[in-house]
């Protein structure tokens, strides 16, 4: 099974070669039928892979146990043996074999009326199109006989050209293009429009745009993207494939929270577009939807704003942030507008919740006297914490996590909210006592002009150790109120941390809805707090000695700390949404 | 009509056995091991077997050089059960204490006091208090049953899952009084109701209060109270005190612990624990010397005990392991445990596990077997820190009849038949002593057979 997958895997790289596009030639857009309804383009795969495989993260990642164990498996043997004879059957090494077969690149389509995929491979010379063909449909026929089964390649011929049929895989070659598909007559129209011209993918007006706006022009600033993807959705709502999935009302509000204002925008966008970007330093996905923010907020005002203008508030950092986040989101609006948004099963629980946060919050409404009384947006940090806080040290350290809004109406809302939070701590020390945990001591001060109200765990008792106290010695819920300010932390220091971090935070950044950024280095030191427990896990768990669980933590806490940066951000343009996803790596130590 | 331990003259039972090379065989050694640990790999019982069995005994009763650092780790380890309150978790961490134990017998019988005082994580949700216990019982395993009696007592884990966390001189709570009679010291029979409902009123006022024990004096029945025909104005303590000094507490004790060191059989004769009983008894109820005078006796050695008892799920998990020098994923390990009647931490109930042929049914059989195909299988598992193949090579086992042998060694208390074990042989030199798919299926093939669910 695993020959014959790595079979697929040779029979794939015999597919990537190609050699230099001359610009009269036609180019995989032109050979493409105009019914492909998605399209993927890798312009330089083996300059991409080379990246990736010759990247430092990737050769420390090779050294992790896991890894090294299936590097010594029989099955990657047995693949490095496959790859050995491939590379004796087309005489050269297989990197610099894929590097010459994907000279011009691989391009794949999506087709709607065949409801099958077709993949086009550019080389730099015909004859090792060829050859990689023939080194594939060999190593195909070797297998079958090492089973005793019969030829598995059918050959026939189509508009003089040769097809070859593997299972449900179709494959050919013409001239310097090597065309692999699902169906018989998709290599067909491929072939015409080689060999004949017609109507292409290349001819669609929509496909042009799309594709000059994320593409083209190319500098050296801007180099092409490692891979880029184009989805025509128009054909998808009119088969009415889209049109059911999006005319449903949510069941998800979580879902409808992250993600309601893109999944509102996709039934009027025309197509969906993304690209990836690598470079040794990291990667980055952007995709693109083009549509009018000011419809999609019509409905979902809570997501994006009155005419799409909510902005995200600035992002908080501390010392020791790992997470930031911060969101335009109007809680108020979206649970006003659920019965629009969700099914009944789901506003039926909006009701039902509603009833029991009105007794919580003093018998307040609380959509209308709580959430009503909120600003749109929050923030929200999450950040490592320093110990021992007041001489306690808990055994597993837990990172902080601390929420910040603000109020329209603070004099109200402020005390209900402290109420609210006095209740929150009573309840907690009626229900911990049950439990024989111990009791939330609830203090208040004035700091930095702020009223900060926190309950915080009695010390550890006799016969149990501050240095390695019980899991909750790592909260001390606290409130924080200065002004309009409203901050909710799991425990005090961070929440002090963050009246100073709010007074410093720098401007909104303009047209950007949500902004999530992850620190790789506080990950890291997070994960290096919790270093004997997670061994101690690794131990328990996967049944190593305490070596071996030191080595894969360790090697865990490494991989992590070579992550300098993730971050994720909706923007939202004029004419369309653009979200984006960031990885940057540190540099090697 | 195999012999039994009725057949045993009590005269010479306890008497020291003394093989006549002066010195245990590789197979006496792994009897001895299975019993007063969990098993052990060759390398180890060869050790051991240079010695005479009072030496080996011995040596298995002392800590090692490595219980103190080993002490320290398992304590990190339990925080990971503590930081989320989960008796599940715990299991899995007991599981991994007896299988890297450097104390076996004193880890054994610390499942042996499990099971005498049961106390389940179905009832105790609270991970800290079970652990107190378990503490509780390695801290007196061998040592003073007086102490570890007083302590359990006391146990909040203990006296919650009795539902005896309030004791009031008004409503005398009977139940720990109950089981502390009927169940810990004296078994059925040896008291009347009036023994415990006076007994009862000893521990008025005792409490459990945050999962702490508290002593309520305002609830204490301070009154004169007559207990098993001693009549005083006593307490707890004293309570214990007059049922501990019962001639039919050592004579109890010595019994379960014959049982679970010699032989599942329900009928043992007194005369045969009068010896064992007299040695408890003037030894002021130390149980280390009880258990050294089993471990070092002529019957421990003798067919009356050889192959006498049935392997637990524990025991069988943890034995396979330990022989073979491998792991796995213990908090998994414990749930499948549970599935075959015995997940540490959750007995059944208060009388604990009945063991013996209630361990074994048609169910349990193939999940036995399932459970050694799982733990051999498990993709993390090592050898030895290597391969199965690579580990018999390592000890120099090159065809079929050597493996078979070896494990025939350090597997089964019983041999199994020259027909099976031969099949087995034939089966590796077919294949290839290097093929570890197919020495884990022979190794399963063996732990599957009935001769390996003796221990």
């Amino acid at each position: 099974m695993f020959c014959r997958s790595m079979c697929s895997w040779s029979l794939a790289a015999a597919l990537l070669s190609s050699g230099p596009l001359l610009a009269a030639e036609k180019t995989a857009a032109d050979l493409l039928p105009e019914s492909v309804v998605a399209y993927l383009e890798v312009p330089q795969p083996a300059g991409a892979l080379g990246l990736v495989l010759d990247h430092p993260l990737v050769e420390e990642i090779r050294s992790a146990p896991e890894i090294e164990k299936a590097l010594a498996s029989p099955q990657y043997a047995e693949y490095q043996e496959v790859l050995a004879h491939v590379e004796k059957q087309l005489g050269r090494p297989w990197r610099e074999a894929l590097k010459s077969l994907t000279h011009g690149g691989v391009h794949l389509g999506i087709d709607l009326p065949t409801r099958s995929g077709v993949a086009l491979a550019r080389g730099d010379d015909p004859e090792h199109v060829a050859k990689a063909l023939a080194t594939a449909l060999d190593l195909v026929r070797a297998e079958a006989e090492k089973r005793g089964a019969g030829d598995p390649v059918k050959t026939t011929e189509l508009r003089g050209v040769s097809i070859h049929q593997i299972d449900k895989v179709y494959l050919a070659t013409i001239d310097h293009w090597l065309i692999a598909a699902g169906n018989p007559g998709l290599v067909g129209m491929v072939l015409e429009l080689y060999q004949d011209g017609g109507q292409s993918l290349a001819d669609d007006g929509q496909f042009q745009t799309a594709r000059s706006a994320s593409v083209v022009p190319q500098t050296a600033e801007a180099p092409p993207p490692a891979a880029w993807l184009y989805v025509d959705l128009r054909v998808l709502r009119l088969t009415g494939i889209l049109k059911e999935a999006l005319s449903k009302k949510s069941d998800n509000p979580p879902l409808e929270l992250l993600a309601g204002g893109v999944i509102g925008g996709l039934p009027a966008a025309p197509y969906v577009t993304a690209r990836l970007d690598l470079a040794a330093s990291g990667a980055k996905l952007t995709a693109s939807l083009p549509c009018d923010p000011a419809q999609i907020a019509a409905k979902r005002e809570f997501y994006l704003g009155p005419a799409a203008g909510g902005q995200a508030p600035p992002l908080l950092t501390t010392e020791g942030t790992l997470l930031s986040l911060s969101t335009y989101r109007d809680f108020a609006s979206l649970w006003r507008n659920a019965p629009d948004l969700f099914d009944e099963g789901t506003n039926a629980k909006f009701a039902e919740a509603e009833g029991g946060l009105t007794t919580l919050f003093a018998g307040r409404n609380f959509r209308d006297d709580i959430l009503g009384n909120l600003e749109p947006g929050l923030q929200l940090v999450v950040a490592r914490q320093q110990f021992p806080q007041e001489g306690i040290t808990p055994a597993i350290k837990l990172p902080a996590g601390a929420i910040v809004v603000r109020m329209k109406n603070p004099t109200e809302t402020a005390r209900i909210f402290k109420v609210t939070f006095q209740s929150a701590i009573g309840f907690l020390n009626v229900v911990g006592a049950m439990n024989g945990a111990p009791p939330l001591d609830m203090n208040s001060r004035e700091v930095d002009g702020a009223l900060v109200v926190s309950g915080e765990y009695l010390p550890p008792g006799a016969g149990q150790s501050a240095d390695e106290a019980p899991i909750q010695y790592n909260a001390s819920p606290t409130i924080a109120i200065r002004g309009e300010q409203f901050i909710l932390a799991s425990s005090k220091p961070l929440a002090i941390a963050m009246l100073e971090a709010v007074k410093n935070a720098p401007a909104a950044a303009g047209g950007k809805n949500t902004q999530l950024v992850i620190d790789g280095a506080s990950a890291q030191a997070a994960l290096a707090d919790n270093r004997d427990p997670l061994i101690a896990q690794n131990m328990l768990e996967k049944g190593h000695d305490r070596e071996a669980a030191e080595r894969e933590i360790g090697g865990l806490v490494h991989i992590v700390g070579r992550i300098q940066q993730s971050a994720a951000e909706l923007t939202v343009g004029q004419d369309k949404l653009e979200l984006s996803l960031e990885l940057k790596l540190a540099e090697r130590k | 009509m195999s012999r039994r331990l009725t057949d045993a003259d009590p005269r010479e039972a306890w008497l020291p056995y003394e093989p006549a090379s002066g010195t245990l065989s590789r197979r006496e050694a792994a009897h001895l091991v299975r019993r007063a640990g969990f098993g052990a790999p060759a390398a180890q019982l060869d050790e051991l077997a240079k010695l005479g069995p009072a030496d080996a005994t011995r040596q298995l009763l002392e800590p090692g050089p490595r219980a103190a650092e080993f002490d320290q780790e398992m304590h990190r380890f339990a925080q990971l059960a503590l930081a989320t309150n989960s008796p599940e978790q715990l299991s899995g961490w007991w599981l991994h204490r007896m299988r890297h134990t450097p104390a076996p017998l004193l880890e054994k019988t610390t499942l042996f006091w499990h099971g005498h005082f049961a106390t389940s994580g179905e009832k105790v949700r609270d991970a800290r208090l079970l652990l107190a216990q378990n503490e509780l019982f390695r801290e007196h395993a061998l040592g003073s049953f007086e102490a570890l009696v007083r302590g359990i007592a006391r146990d909040p884990a203990m006296l919650l899952y009795l539902d005896s966390a309030t004791n009031r001189k008004t409503h005398p709570n009977e139940n720990f009084a109950r089981e502390v009679m009927e169940l810990f010291c004296l078994g059925v029979g040896r008291y009347s109701e009036q023994d415990i409902q006076e007994l009862a009123r000893c521990f008025t006022g005792w409490e459990i209060q945050h999962g702490a024990f508290k002593f309520n004096q305002y609830q204490h029945d301070y009154g004169s109270k007559t207990v098993l025909g001693r009549t005083a104005k006593m307490d707890g303590d004293e309570g214990l005190a007059v049922i501990l000094e019962q001639p039919a507490t050592p004579e109890f004790l010595c019994t379960k612990l014959v049982r679970y060191f010699v032989a599942d059989e329900d009928d043992i004769p007194a005369e045969l624990i009068a010896p064992l009983a007299e040695k408890f008894r003037t030894s002021g109820l130390t149980v280390a010397p009880v258990v050294e005078t089993i471990l070092t006796s002529r019957l421990f050695y003798s067919d009356l005990a050889v192959g006498r008892k049935i392997r637990s799920p524990v025991e069988l998990a943890i034995g396979l392991l330990s022989s073979l020098e491998t792991s796995g994923n213990m908090v998994q390990l414990s749930q499948k445990l549970k599935d075959l009647g015995q997940m540490a931490f959750f007995p059944p109930n208060v009388k604990g596990w009945a063991g013996g042929r209630a361990w074994i049914n048609s169910s349990t059989l193939l999940g036995r077997a399932n459970l050694v195909r799982a733990l051999l299988e498990n993709g993390d598992a090592k050898f030895g820190g290597t391969t199965l193949d690579a580990y018999f090579a390592r000890l120099n086992l090159k065809t079929g009849d050597d493996i078979v042998a070896y494990l025939s060694d350090v597997l089964l208390a019983v041999p199994v038949p020259a027909e099976a074990s031969q099949g087995l042989a034939t089966e590796i030199d077919r294949r290839g002593a290097k093929d570890a798919a197919a020495l884990k299926r022979v190794v399963h093939v063996l732990a599957s057979l009935p001769e390996f669910q003796l221990a």
